[in-house]
């Protein structure tokens, strides 16, 4: 995954709220077709990439992510815009030849972004974690009972609608 | 009791059970396990540091003598069917973890594109071989189960058992930070781990997940591990000459390849060829790929006809190595680097007629962010799985490390990826003169 696709959907998010839900999105956006390439694996709260959240860390340091943080109820929760620098560098970068291919590839996937980034965090982790054993070649109801087994909750299929328009 | 005994540098003992665990002598001996002898454990790092010549069954089996003494811990502490299932796989997994590396460990991965733990599971899984018979006789499952734990992407095993195999505190980290320390002789990757090997603890997590933690006590215990880490990829696993050695075997392996491919007679030893031939090498012929085999191999390309692979061979075996040079600091961005001073680079390589092919001459080493850091900490509470982070006991509650340790942050921020070139000795000071303007 480039950093300028992780900073176009912060910028589609505007201000997007906690790390989890980063990963959520883009494992969902990339299940749905879009070229983002980030590895990831099946943690305990679903999908989770370290390239993606090493990604976001690098960006913090070179301060083209502003990251603040705040406490929750289990304990630190981080949020991220975009610098006022990656703004302008983006509009930059989108008016050059190779900006307007980068640019082009992830375009038609703005409004599910925005849609997935405004999702309740605990079904983005379900949905999420479904559409993982749908990707290892399982059928709904199967990813579904899976998703269910590894999680210990029935409340998993809640997400299977919103795991369903994530999945290409 | 009466215990089979291995002298070793480390531990001085380490005992397996001669009636109890028959099955892990067993599976010490089979031919795949015993391969693991002449694998380098730290590739070509002696040629670095000349001591560094230990191999993956020494420290397979500090793994094992670990795994032990983990399990024996929480025999002390806990008790239930659970734990006495998780004995087996645990231990064999410990002994055979490393059994699909290829010649010089992790260099081998880079020169075939072979992940080492994809072969791991496929030589477990082979029926015809001897150590899926071994973990057959043991229990029917036992292979399968085998497998699962060491695939870092399964999460069929309980966590607790994948947290101790593989995870940022797991015993193969703990016996290889100390065995690299002690046979390099570099002087760092010292830490408690006895401490850390006895105090962990489970907590079941409310949902329904064992985890291990370490009580508040540990605290440092572990901060010294993170430490030990830190001073050994800096001094040891990311030594520019080593990496500089790497690449040299890299280029010239690769390009091998690719002259075989177009059909050209590369001398190669018949493993190697084998190997190559077949479209879908088995886990036979992957096996019979070892480190005599590579250096024979080399040995043969440096009367070969083509010039680079010759030069690079002979300059391999005689230790003469490229010299390294950083690229000059660029300003963070959004869009990937220009690629401008790899190409003046390049320019300057290509100017020496001799220098040629390009990729030969001018190799390309990634120093990869993750490898720089030594943990990588969980920055939400549900951000990562119970498998990564390392947490402390604190209240009652499990927290991660990093949030209560404070000199810990250097240590954790995420460094960039790097790229470093090396080139030949007579172009040093042109290349740093050429850096020097670009600055």
């Amino acid at each position: 995954m480039t950093r300028y696709q992780l900073a176009k959907i912060v910028s589609w998010a505007g201000d997007l709220q906690a790390r989890k839900r980063l990963q959520k999105v883009v494992y969902l956006l990339q299940s749905a077709g879009c070229p983002l390439r980030a590895e990831f694996s099946l943690h305990h709260y679903g999908p989770y990439s370290e390239e993606l959240a090493r990604l976001t860390d690098e960006m913090v340091r070179q301060s083209l992510l502003v990251e603040q943080s705040s406490d929750h109820s289990q304990g630190k929760q981080y949020s991220y815009r975009l610098s006022v620098a990656a703004a302008r560098e983006i509009t930059d970068l989108e008016a050059t030849e190779s900006g307007k291919v980068w640019a082009l590839e992830i375009a038609e996937f703005e409004a599910k972004a925005k849609q997935l980034l405004a999702e309740d965090l605990k079904q983005l982790e379900y949905a999420s974690t479904i559409v993982y054993f749908r990707n290892q070649d399982n059928d709904w109801d199967a990813a579904v009972a899976k998703a269910e087994t590894f999680k210990l909750t029935s409340a998993v299929k809640t997400a299977l609608p919103l795991a369903k328009k994530s999945f290409s | 009791m009466s215990a089979k005994i291995f002298r070793d540098p480390l531990y001085n003992y380490i005992g397996i059970d001669r009636t109890r665990d028959r099955w892990l002598l067993e599976l010490l001996d089979t031919p795949a396990v015993q391969r693991l002898r002449r694998v380098h454990q730290l590739g070509v790092s002696n040629l670095t540091y000349p001591g560094a010549d230990h191999n993956r069954l020494a420290h397979s089996l500090g793994v094992v003598h670990l795994m032990q003494q983990a399990l024996q811990h929480i025999d002390g502490s806990y008790a239930g069917e659970d734990i006495n299932q998780a004995r087996a796989p645990l231990l064999a997994a410990a002994l055979i973890h490393d059994v699909g590396h290829g010649p010089f460990s992790h260099l081998f991965e880079l020169c075939e594109g072979a992940d080492h733990e994809v072969w791991s599971k496929k030589i477990i899984l082979c029926e015809d071989a001897d150590i899926y018979r071994v973990l057959k006789k043991v229990a029917p499952s036992l292979p399968k189960t085998v497998a699962e734990l060491i695939d870092k992407k399964n999460v069929e095993q309980p966590a607790w058992m994948r947290y101790l195999l593989s995870s940022q505190l797991d015993v193969d980290r703990l016996d290889y930070l100390r065995r690299d320390s002690l046979f390099t002789g570099a002087g760092y990757g010292h830490f408690d781990y006895f401490r850390l090997l006895n105090t962990f603890e489970f907590h079941d997590n409310p949902d329904g997940e064992r985890e291990i933690v370490w009580p508040e006590k540990s605290m440092l215990a572990v901060e010294e591990y993170i430490f030990a880490r830190y001073y050994m990829y800096q001094n040891v696993y990311l030594h520019k000459t080593t990496r500089g050695f790497e690449q040299m075997l890299i280029a010239t392996w690769k390009r091998a390849r690719d002259l075989y491919r177009e059909g050209q007679d590369m001398h190669l030893v018949p493993s190697v060829r084998d190997f190559w031939s077949a479209g879908s090498p088995d886990v036979q012929q992957y096996l019979r790929l070892e480190e005599f085999t590579v250096l024979q191999q080399v040995q043969n390309w440096t009367t070969h006809g083509d010039k680079s692979v010759s030069d690079l061979s002979r300059r391999f075996l005689a230790r003469r190595h490229f010299v390294p040079i950083d690229p000059p600091e660029m300003k963070a961005g959004l869009a990937p680097s220009d690629g401008r001073f790899e190409v003046a680079l390049h320019n300057l390589v290509q100017s020496k007629i001799e220098y040629n092919p390009l990729e030969m001459y001018c190799l390309k080493g990634a120093v990869s962010a993750k490898y720089s850091q030594p943990y990588f900490p969980e920055k939400e509470p549900d951000e990562q799985s119970v498998k990564n982070a390392i947490r402390i006991m604190v209240g009652g509650k499990p927290v991660e490390i990093s949030s209560r340790l404070e000199r810990l942050k250097p240590l954790t921020e995420v460094p960039v990826d790097r790229v470093r070139y090396y080139i030949p000795r007579e172009l040093h000071a042109q290349a740093i003169a050429l850096r020097n303007a670009w600055v």
